[in-house]
């Protein structure tokens, strides 16, 4: 409690310079956005201390998880971050062509741990993953800007997609939707709608502490929780706990862009002449929100939160209206940061990432490899700045 | 001057009432209960749409409370339709924790803005409906459906 107060001083005190008209510097990885009120530093504050809360069995935890805290993955290189778990999300193309997510059997998202309690009575240490699904490795992304990318309005997202390919530069950008209708960004698969809705459900999903917005365990593979095996009332984290998590993931501020010299412009340049930005769209715009701090502000998000298809190959689950191929355009903006790259992780450098890209990326791979090596320095510059 | 009340009681017409009174109690005190017990049947079925109505299990006792039933609208994706057994089996979710709810279906089957012969047919996996519903003990009854879109073509294995 001490440290959130002594963080909150800081924030404070760099903020209201701000306040006084003095250029403030830009906030550091982990910060917040800069322009919050008090208030909403104070919920930034209490919030991150939910988010590194590690949680037991007796404080919820299970009876299936993937980690006891948010910051267990989210860690890298501070809180927020990214981390090295790749968990199993699953899936499978129905009959019919309709994706069937597999809620009946616990899915999409199937836990890696379980408690020492359900260890016990049910002898499994993880969710049973049916047979005949298709399993989708999916790494950790970091959560830096993602309440502007929040914030961005629906019209914006919807302005970029071209699922016919009217401009016939080979590139579609479709929206996917969630289950009542309401048009997705969030997810590697674009799937989910808000972010404060990403975060409950993940509280769940991911540690199975249930709260206000999700306040019903996830099953055992379909089966019902055996008695007396998830012992804590529901809900698990109280609505104020719940809400100040997801204000602390909502205000984190995007990393700042390194400086670029000449170098650095030039493979800004040809980041968008080989066809790199036809998705990963340099820049998006908030709407109006009650947050001044988050309010018609541009970010730097390389990404237009639209599916693309990358090709069968790099294809899993589908999710959605998403086909097993299509994915979200990853955003790049805080992509110096990253250890592993893509959606699964495969990629071990962003040259690897840029290479296993396929479908509509096709294109654009091909005159990456055609890039005389100073090009190609220079476009390789140019991303490790973001 | 007589005050009007005692003017009133005087009066041929008001004493001609006021005998046939104990005559006519009888009549008016049955019709009151006659329109209290229509009152609270009409008030135990879901809604006026003709919902399936909850089994008799539901129904309280003489005497007792009825608990208040809750109403809910769900916007989902249908992920199995029963007509015959007259349930649909709806996709909700937060985040990526989804849940399945069953719903049981209006009886006749309507679906709003669609032709009465047509509804089943409307009720595919994959489309997205609007239903408003009463949550009880027992289940989920819808009282009415909405269409709001259909099912998509579907994903390409």
């Amino acid at each position: 409690m001490k440290a959130a107060g002594f963080t909150l001083v800081v924030l404070t005190a760099v903020n209201a310079l701000g306040a006084t008209g003095a250029c403030p510097p830009a906030p550091q990885l982990g910060e917040p956005l800069r322009g919050l009120s008090g208030d909403d530093l104070e919920r930034f504050a209490r919030g991150k201390e939910v988010f590194e809360r590690t949680f037991t069995p007796e404080t919820g935890l299970g009876p299936l998880f993937n980690a006891d805290a948010c910051g267990e993955c989210h860690e890298d290189p501070v809180l927020g971050g990214t981390g090295d778990e790749v968990e199993d999300h699953a899936a499978l193309v129905g009959a019919d062509g309709l994706c069937d997510l597999l809620v009946e059997r616990g899915g999409p998202v199937f836990q890696q741990h379980a408690t020492p309690l359900l260890r016990a009575t049910l002898g499994i240490d993880r969710e049973p993953v049916p047979s005949e699904a298709t399993v989708a490795a999916r790494s950790t992304p970091d959560l830096f800007g993602f309440g502007l990318l929040d914030a961005v309005p629906d019209h914006a997202i919807l302005a970029l997609a071209d699922p016919e390919d009217r401009n016939g530069d080979g590139v579609s950008g479709r929206p996917n939707h969630f289950l009542d209708g309401r048009l997705g960004r969030f997810g590697r698969k674009a799937f989910v709608p808000a972010l404060a809705e990403f975060n409950r459900g993940a509280f769940v999903a991911e540690m199975g502490i249930t709260n206000p917005g999700q306040p019903t365990e996830e099953s055992i593979g379909g089966k019902p929780i055996p008695p007396g095996v998830d012992p804590v009332a529901e809900p698990e984290l109280g609505a104020e706990d719940t809400d100040r998590a997801n204000d602390f993931v909502r205000f984190l501020a995007p990393p700042a862009r390194l400086p670029l010299d000449r170098e650095g412009e030039l493979g800004r340049t040809v980041f968008g002449g080989i066809g790199c930005a036809s998705c990963h769209v340099p820049s998006l715009t908030t709407g109006g929100n009650r947050v001044p701090a988050l309010s018609y502000k541009t970010v730097e998000a390389y990404s237009d939160l639209l599916l693309h298809d990358m090709g069968t190959e790099r294809g899993d689950m589908c999710l959605g209206e998403a086909e097993p191929g299509e994915f979200r355009t990853e955003p790049l903006m805080g992509l110096r940061f990253m250890t592993v790259f893509l959606h699964d992780g495969k990629a071990r450098t962003i040259e690897e990432a840029i290479l296993l890209h396929g479908g509509e990326a096709a294109g654009a791979v091909a005159r990456f490899k055609r890039l005389a090596d100073g090009k190609r320095a220079a476009l390789m510059k140019f991303l490790r700045s973001l | 001057m007589k005050p009007l009340g005692v003017l009133l009681r005087h009066h041929p017409a008001v004493r001609a009432w006021m005998g046939l009174l104990p005559l006519i109690a009888p009549f008016l005190i049955a019709l009151a209960v006659f329109a209290l017990t229509l009152r609270a049947l009409a008030r135990s079925v879901p809604e006026a749409h003709g919902a399936e109505t909850p089994p008799a299990s539901e129904v309280p006792a003489a005497g007792t409370r009825r608990p208040p039933a809750k109403m809910e609208q769900l916007t989902a994706t249908v992920k199995t339709v029963d007509i015959g057994g007259g349930t649909l089996d709806l996709v909700t979710g937060v985040g990526l924790t989804l849940r399945i709810h069953r719903v049981h279906l209006p009886r006749p089957l309507r679906v709003k803005g669609a032709a009465p012969e047509s509804a089943a047919a409307l009720l595919t996996r994959g489309c997205i409906v609007r239903v408003e519903c009463q949550v009880t003990t027992a289940g989920t009854y819808a009282s009415s459906v909405e269409l709001l879109r259909a099912a998509p073509r579907g994903v390409k294995p």
